[in-house]
């Protein structure tokens, strides 16, 4: 009984320790073998990716699947990563390349597909539809249109705009984290984001 | 970084419009996504299960192939239609071709007198003396031939489509028949450039009327005139200037198409100008 109780301490102590290291420590803990060390890591990013993910392709099912397969790239590429950025900067570019793969994956499958020759993009058609004006009595209703209205018009923007604002404005990067993530000048970030909340000030004009 | 932390820096955003700003506010308002409670765990599987592919690094060149060579395989493809096209294209063409006749091969010339025929570069020439020599070019030498005597020449020249000098005019006159487009005159390039194909230079046509003659700036100087010829006959002699047959002023590039009778020549003798009717 002792043993255990010295056991369960231990875990304890070591999970503690690991809550305090830093990105970077964990990524050389890891690197040593430390396999509760990368355990640290998914949990610290799992669901800022996880929420990135699914802002960006306003899709839940593929968010988590793509943010799965974002830290099993990190994993097996672990010994490539260098200290001279942030660890943060890193995992969300790897995951906004996977995003961005998957949703041109999606542009091809639209295009192949025979079918989507003969159906109207129901997306388009509903999202921009002006609000319903009728009282409701839950007002979690109405936030609950109002969100799924927002994430539309940002799925509907296009990539180079989606992805900064997505950073920026829903994950609160700074416009040098922003980027840093997309490899663009801070010029060319802030005039981009700019752009996408007057794009989507126009798409959600009926909120104004 | 937690979501207060993550709240804190969307608000702190300054010198926006009041448009950015609401937008801004919208999207921090957003209801944040968490992951599934098996994240991890479905994490920890997929580095278990993770095949070689899974170790390459994203973007490996192989990847490049699953494109690269069925693309190429489609330009294959593309480029033997092309070929086998353009092949048809040149057998179409050629199809008709193929069912048109061949035009007769000119019949034999019999050489008579005064009779000159071509082929190829090659001349063979018969006089009034039934003498008949092959020459090239400019020569013209006889050799007699048995055979009547006539003043009907005829000139026949294969590589320039068939034709045919013919002279029944009053049993003299030579007809030079190059078988042109009718109506073609007689053109006068430049010195020193070749006239149209097949085309007979004036030095020819003379030689056939029997003079033989160099060019000067004066015109064509004759230099001798064949005995018993049509020119002897009518009167020319060494010396002349040729300035003009039937009227059309030659120089040293003139070249004559079309069906030509030489009916006259114009002559400058001793600073005066005659002319003078073949006959």
């Amino acid at each position: 009984m002792d043993n255990i109780e010295n056991i369960g301490t231990e875990a304890l102590a070591v999970s503690v320790s690991e809550k305090n290291l830093s990105d970077h420590a964990l990524i050389e803990a890891t690197k040593g073998g430390d396999e509760t060390a990368f355990a640290e890591i998914v949990n610290r990013y799992r669901n800022p990716i996880t929420n990135y993910l699914y802002r960006f392709l306003n899709d839940y099912e593929e968010a988590v699947d793509l943010a799965q397969e974002t830290f099993v790239r990190v994993y097996f590429a672990i010994e490539r990563y260098h200290t001279e950025y942030a660890f943060s900067t890193y995992i969300y570019r790897i995951a906004t390349n996977l995003a961005i793969s998957e949703i041109r994956k999606r542009k091809r499958r639209k295009l192949l597909s025979l079918t989507g020759l003969f159906q109207s993009d129901a997306e388009d058609t509903t999202e921009f539809q002006p609000r319903d004006e009728r009282s409701l009595q839950d007002t979690n209703l109405i936030d609950d249109e109002r969100s799924s209205v927002i994430a539309k018009a940002i799925s509907t923007l296009p990539e180079k705009y989606r992805v900064p604002i997505v950073l920026r404005d829903i994950e609160g990067k700074s416009y040098d984290e922003v980027a840093s993530i997309l490899d663009l000048g801070l010029g060319t970030t802030k005039s981009r984001i700019s752009r996408a909340r007057g794009l989507l000030k126009e798409k959600l004009k009926h909120y104004f | 970084m937690g979501y207060e932390d993550i709240q804190k820096n969307i608000e702190t955003e300054e010198g926006l419009s009041a448009g950015e700003a609401k937008i801004r506010q919208m999207l921090g308002e957003l209801k944040r996504v968490e992951a599934p409670k098996n994240f991890g765990f479905a994490v920890q599987a997929r580095i278990a299960n993770a095949g070689p592919e899974d170790l390459r690094p994203a973007g490996s060149g192989l990847a490049f192939l699953r494109y690269a060579v069925p693309l190429a395989l489609v330009l294959v493809v593309i480029s033997g239609f092309v070929l086998n096209g353009i092949y048809n294209v040149n057998d179409n063409s050629v199809g008709p071709v193929a069912e048109i006749q061949p035009a007769p091969a000119p019949a034999p010339i019999v050489p008579a007198a005064n009779e000159v025929a071509f082929t190829g570069n090659n001349s063979q020439v018969t006089n009034s003396e039934n003498e008949t020599k092959v020459v090239t070019g400019s020569e013209i030498a006889f050799e007699p031939v048995p055979g009547p005597r006539t003043r009907k020449a005829v000139v026949s020249s294969r590589n320039t489509n068939g034709g045919s000098i013919d002279s029944t005019q009053e049993g003299r006159t030579p007809i030079i028949n190059l078988n042109p487009p009718a109506g073609m005159p007689a053109s006068t390039p430049q010195p020193g450039t070749m006239g149209p194909v097949g085309q007979i230079p004036v030095q020819a046509i003379l030689k056939i009327v029997g003079i033989k003659a160099d060019s000067s700036n004066e015109g064509w100087k004759v230099t001798a005139v064949e005995a018993n010829s049509l020119s002897e006959h009518s009167g020319v002699k060494a010396g002349d200037y040729v300035e003009a047959i039937n009227g059309q002023p030659v120089t040293e590039g003139t070249r004559f198409s079309g069906g030509l009778i030489v009916k006259n020549l114009r002559v400058k003798r001793d600073g005066k100008v005659l002319d003078i009717p073949l006959k």
